[in-house]
């Protein structure tokens, strides 16, 4: 099932590796933005299926900050990847239904398995 | 100085306030002591003060005595000779008795006063005198010559005997009251100051547990100070290794992103087969890290087994072939974590190996992944079913970089690599020492 996706990545390279992973398994880049703010308002435009979301995004804004807005005012549920995802934002973020937390760095399985269970 | 590290002792200015307050404890034990000496001697010196007024008070006690004895005599004496009943000369005698016993004990009373010993010398002699008049007269009385007995006292040298008793009572008394009076106001004295010994004793005892007191609150307000300190330090410093470990994670993704883009812009083809390795490689040594940051609080171990079995699940599914079977027989045990690196590649290593050469496509693969404890040590090993290795392979002499690499890292683990060529499949294993710390 092939979705549109927005990808939330501060890291250019990075950014550009999940878009190309998310194409590779079928889905559909609607958007890429590397700060909270910017992407909230493509999200507003695009109206995605689904984001995958660093926690921490440029310009010092927060990915849970962004996942939840997404979630409370689209619906969009998030895919969190970061290099740090600590038991308290799993906690925190439980509440918004995401698809999941993904470690750093990604393999395409994992990413693909993620996916799949959405 | 805020920044110094808080496990260090404590400053010197706290020292320094430790050590007065040391000082002044010792300068306070030491004036109990001495306070505590004074208070025993004064009440020594008040009971010697009191048994002097008690002892001046015995000699007056005895002086009115003899007094007394002698009236009582005078007055046995005029009723014999009145009455001639001899009850009055037993009375008489008996004066006379107690008479002569109260100025022995005055003579040794007052052994310690020359004057008033002198003074009493001359009492007993009066006494004496007067004593023998009375006896005389009685002698008469009883003889029937009370006409006689009436001259003698008529004569008055009884009288003039008495008259020097009276004299002597009155200045020995008049003596001995005024040492009374001297040694009673000594005794107040020393009252008075064994009082305010014991209130200084008392003073300085609340003094030193009120010092005490505030020293123990003092002291408890500096370990809750420290202790608030060392748990501000563990925190930044859990903070840091948390931003640290996300760093070396998105460091990874990076190069994992780098690398996996670049392959991506290859055709199908050995450059590009070259990179996924590298990928795979990278995501292996990743993985370690994972798991290491994943051991919360407990830097420093990793689990090599759970590591060998995760990994090789992994590795196997990512080529999507149903038909290879993986079993494992791992043992949960704590790696070194400066092993976990080399122990993950040697592992990706010999599993890609297995999955490419053990498992021809044209049939169902079997591989076995197991890390055990071996002796002081471990082994991993990875077993095919394939057709086993080529006649002439060595490790050697093959030298792809796989193989090199394998070598390399079992060397950096201190361990060897065993191959067993087969037939039925090979087998590959590394035994290395647990790591010496």
């Amino acid at each position: 099932m092939s979705m549109r996706i927005i990808v939330v990545e501060d890291d250019a390279l990075i950014a550009l590796d999940i878009a190309s992973l998310l194409e590779d398994l079928g889905h559909e880049v609607c958007a890429e933005a590397a700060d909270a703010c910017t992407a909230w308002k493509l999200a507003e435009d695009e109206k995605p299926d689904l984001a995958v979301v660093d926690i921490r995004l440029a310009r010092n804004t927060d990915g849970g900050w962004l996942a939840r807005k997404l979630y409370d005012k689209l619906g969009v549920r998030s895919l969190f990847v970061s290099g740090s995802i600590t038991e308290d934002f799993r906690r925190d973020m439980a509440a918004i239904n995401p698809v999941g937390f993904l470690g750093k760095p990604v393999t395409r399985r994992n990413l693909g398995a993620m996916l799949g269970a959405a | 100085m805020d920044d110094g590290d808080p496990a260090e002792d404590p400053s010197p200015d706290r020292q320094r306030a430790r050590e007065r307050s040391f000082r002044l404890l010792l300068s306070a034990l030491a004036a109990l002591f001495l306070t505590f000496a004074a208070l025993g001697g004064a009440l020594a010196w008040y009971d010697s003060a009191n048994r002097w007024v008690a002892h001046t008070h015995q000699v007056r006690s005895n002086i009115s005595d003899i007094l007394q004895a002698l009236t009582d005599g005078e007055s046995a004496q005029r009723g014999y000779l009145l009455t001639r009943d001899p009850q009055f000369l037993r009375q008489a005698a008996a004066s006379r008795a107690v008479a002569e016993a109260k100025a022995k004990a005055l003579e040794s009373l007052t052994r310690d006063n020359r004057e008033q010993q002198r003074r009493v010398l001359i009492l007993s002699q009066a006494m004496r005198a007067r004593l023998d008049v009375l006896e005389r007269t009685l002698e008469l009385g009883r003889a029937g010559d009370v006409a006689g007995a009436v001259r003698v006292i008529q004569g008055g040298e009884g009288l003039a005997a008495m008259a020097v008793v009276r004299a002597l009572t009155v200045e020995l008394d008049a003596t001995e009251a005024r040492l009374e009076a001297d040694r009673a106001a000594r005794a107040a004295a020393v009252r008075a100051l064994m009082i305010t010994a014991l209130v200084a004793f008392a003073l300085i005892l609340g003094w030193l547990f009120v010092k005490m007191n505030r020293d123990i609150g003092l002291d408890r307000d500096a370990e809750a100070d420290r202790a608030e300190r060392l748990r501000a330090l563990v925190q930044q410093r859990t903070l840091l290794i948390d931003e640290v470990n996300h760093r070396v994670k998105n460091s990874l993704q990076q190069i994992a992103s780098v690398v996996r883009l670049q392959a991506r812009a290859l055709p199908a083809g050995e450059a590009r087969d070259a990179l996924d390795k590298t990928l795979q490689r990278i995501m292996a040594v990743g993985r370690v890290h994972e798991r290491l940051y994943k051991a919360e609080g407990q830097f420093g171990v990793f689990d090599g087994g759970a590591y060998a079995a995760a990994l090789a699940h992994e590795l196997v599914e990512s080529l999507a072939r149903e038909d290879i079977e993986l079993s494992t027989d791992v043992e949960s045990v704590d790696v070194d974590s400066r092993q976990a690196a080399p122990l993950a590649l040697i592992l990706n290593e010999l599993v890609t190996n297995a999955l490419k050469y053990g498992c021809p496509s044209d049939r169902p693969g079997k591989i076995h992944v197991g890390f055990r404890t071996f002796g002081d040590g471990y082994r991993l090993s990875v077993s095919d079913e394939g057709d086993g290795l080529p006649k002439n392979f060595s490790a050697s002499s093959k030298k792809s970089l796989g193989m090199r690499a394998i070598e390399a890292l079992a060397r950096q683990l201190d361990g060897r690599l065993l191959i067993e060529p087969g037939p039925g499949g090979a087998t590959f294993a590394v035994e290395f020492p647990r790591s010496v710390t």
